[in-house]
């Protein structure tokens, strides 16, 4: 981050540069804020001013509780926390040993099974919803919280397997040796050593699996059709055909919906952005 | 160590569960999907074997060759946006200290968000009685100015900007990292060679963060093929199938006209596509490095 630095520019680029990244950045901030204090408006107030501020005096929280309470944005918020969480956990656990095995182990084919699945990362979702919704619905597993669990952790593989194997790398072998020569097996040293010392590139893959599972509409969208264990996308747009006129109600559904989003960049976007990064430049 | 490290079942019992999970929801499905391609089905009566019937029907029709259309616009679009918009908000945000952080979340913070959110919202922004674009319009006086934004005229343009504003800050805090990761001899070299401005752009930055915009192309070809999210929350691929991607017409085909077999038709075209480019960006891209 020296590079600021290193190239002199003079003032005046520099005041054009803060004026234009200033505007751009409330142009791009301006459709949430706008959502944000439409929110707390009464529908009437919204429809004959959707540009106009709230009044103080009219507020309407109230348009928070009917969202959360009586138009079920409790259940969906519920229940995309299970899925997201359950699915982080299981992800987690099998990318960890999938990828310890590829990078640490001795056989011969390690490079390809870690190819094979990479290759997963180049796969568009749509190509396996038709086969998955029909054997889904063969097995009784439509409209089940196994059934949403079972594509989400196996599209979180590739990426999880990516970013392990890499860290994996960086661990010395000497660690293993030594623990091998106590008398430790395999599995004690994955479980006792390993597994402690991953803990900085599961809170990454964590935070990056959590967002995923959190925010896709597409698979839950196919698989799940009961209101009860919609998540929270899906929830949304349920949300629009039920009470697509309550406007101001479901702006603020979509306000509740995106909290949770946005606290987690704010807790945790270092782990996020190098997640990302790394994800990325693969190549 | 080769013992314990070599041993065939240690090995399968760390890899089984990732392997099985793997294969069973991702490449047994495509060849699936591949195998229902020359079927009719609807899940209600007997399947039959129709041979390549359903490919035919396929690019006989309008709606299918207007959604590879749809899709190539919106992929061009997205390129031309993001990757420019998204260097030069980097090239911009390099340049400064202070508030750096600031403008950096601002225009990350869009990408965080669920579709369903960013489309609920966007079709309000675009709405025409009371959406924002339009009221802005009309408080500055603008009205003449006010269009009906998702409509046939606008909508992939519309569609493109909304992913635009999701995306862009993505690909800037990549190319954010790629150019603070050029090492310091390259650029102070390209200073005492007298290199500034635009010529430091285009003749340093661009050729030293090459491998990482190649990236980034990648991502948003692939990401823009299987565009579906926006279009299916904003529009359902409307007004009049204007906005129809390849993936809203797989959707619509087989959840709503419970047609598998074309639905699976429509898949397939997808997969060999995807591939097909990738292997091309791959050896164009490698090509193209070798040259720098």
């Amino acid at each position: 981050m020296v590079f600021a630095k290193y190239i002199k520019i003079s003032s005046v680029a520099k005041a054009v540069i803060f004026a234009f990244l200033t505007f751009y950045s409330i142009l791009t901030l301006f459709p949430l804020i706008w959502l944000v204090y439409n929110s707390v408006k009464t529908n009437n107030d919204f429809l004959a001013s959707p540009f106009g501020l709230p009044q103080i005096s009219k507020l309407q929280l109230k348009n928070y509780y009917d969202a959360w309470v009586t138009m079920g944005i409790q259940r969906f918020t519920i229940n995309s926390l299970i899925i997201s969480s359950v699915s982080v956990v299981l992800s987690i656990l099998i990318s960890s040993m999938a990828a310890y095995a590829i990078e640490r182990m001795i056989w011969r084919s390690s490079q390809k099974v870690l190819n094979y699945f990479l290759a997963g990362i180049m796969v568009p979702i749509q190509i396996i919803l038709i086969p998955l919704f029909i054997n889904f619905k063969r097995l009784n597993l439509l409209d089940s919280r196994i059934g949403l669990l079972i594509p989400t952790v196996a599209f979180a593989l590739p990426t999880s397997i990516y970013i392990l194997t890499g860290f994996y790398k960086t661990i010395p072998r000497e660690l293993e040796e030594a623990a091998l020569i106590d008398g430790c097996s395999v599995y004690k040293i994955f479980y006792k050593i390993i597994l402690p010392l991953t803990m900085p590139a599961f809170v990454t893959i964590a935070v990056f699996n959590f967002l995923g599972a959190w925010n896709d509409l597409l698979i839950p969208l196919v698989l799940i059709q009961t209101p009860e264990l919609m998540t929270l996308p899906v929830g949304l747009l349920n949300f629009r055909g039920m009470y697509g006129a309550e406007l101001t109600k479901m702006f603020a559904a979509v306000v509740i919906s995106a909290i949770p989003s946005i606290i987690i960049y704010f807790v945790l976007q270092d782990k996020l952005l190098k997640g990302m990064i790394a994800g990325a430049v693969k190549g | 160590m080769e013992k314990a490290f070599g041993n065939k079942l240690t090995i399968a019992l760390f890899i089984a569960p990732a392997l099985i999970l793997f294969t069973v929801v991702v490449p047994l499905p495509i060849l699936h999907s591949f195998y229902m391609s020359f079927f009719k089905w609807d899940m209600l009566s007997e399947m039959t074997y129709t041979g390549f019937e359903n490919y035919k029907e396929l690019f006989s029709d309008e709606i299918f060759i207007s959604s590879i259309l749809h899709t190539i616009e919106i992929t061009i679009l997205s390129l031309i946006l993001q990757v420019s918009l998204g260097l030069f908000l980097a090239l911009c945000i390099v340049n400064i200290t202070r508030g750096r952080k600031y403008y950096q979340n601002a225009f990350f913070i869009p990408n965080i968000l669920s579709s369903a959110v960013i489309g609920i919202l966007w079709f309000f922004v675009y709405n025409y009685d009371f959406g924002l674009i339009n009221s802005i319009l009309r408080s500055v006086g603008l009205q003449s100015l006010q269009q009906e934004w998702l409509s046939q005229k606008y909508v992939i343009f519309a569609l493109s900007i909304t992913t635009c504003w999701q995306w862009v800050g993505y690909h800037m805090i990549l190319y954010i990292a790629a150019i603070s990761g050029i090492s310091q001899d390259i650029i102070e070299a390209a200073i005492v060679d007298g290199a500034q401005g635009f010529k430091m752009v285009s003749k340093i930055i661009i050729p030293q963060i090459l491998p990482v915009l190649r990236v980034s192309i990648v991502l948003i070809i692939t990401g823009s093929l299987k565009y579906f999210d926006m279009a299916w929350i904003m529009t359902e691929g409307g007004p009049d199938f204007a906005s129809e991607t390849i993936a809203t017409y797989i959707y619509r085909t087989a959840f709503n006209k419970l047609q598998y077999g074309l639905g699976s038709a429509a898949s397939t075209f997808l997969f060999a596509v995807s591939i097909l480019i990738t292997i091309v960006i791959n050896k164009f891209a490698a090509k193209r490095e070798i040259a720098y």
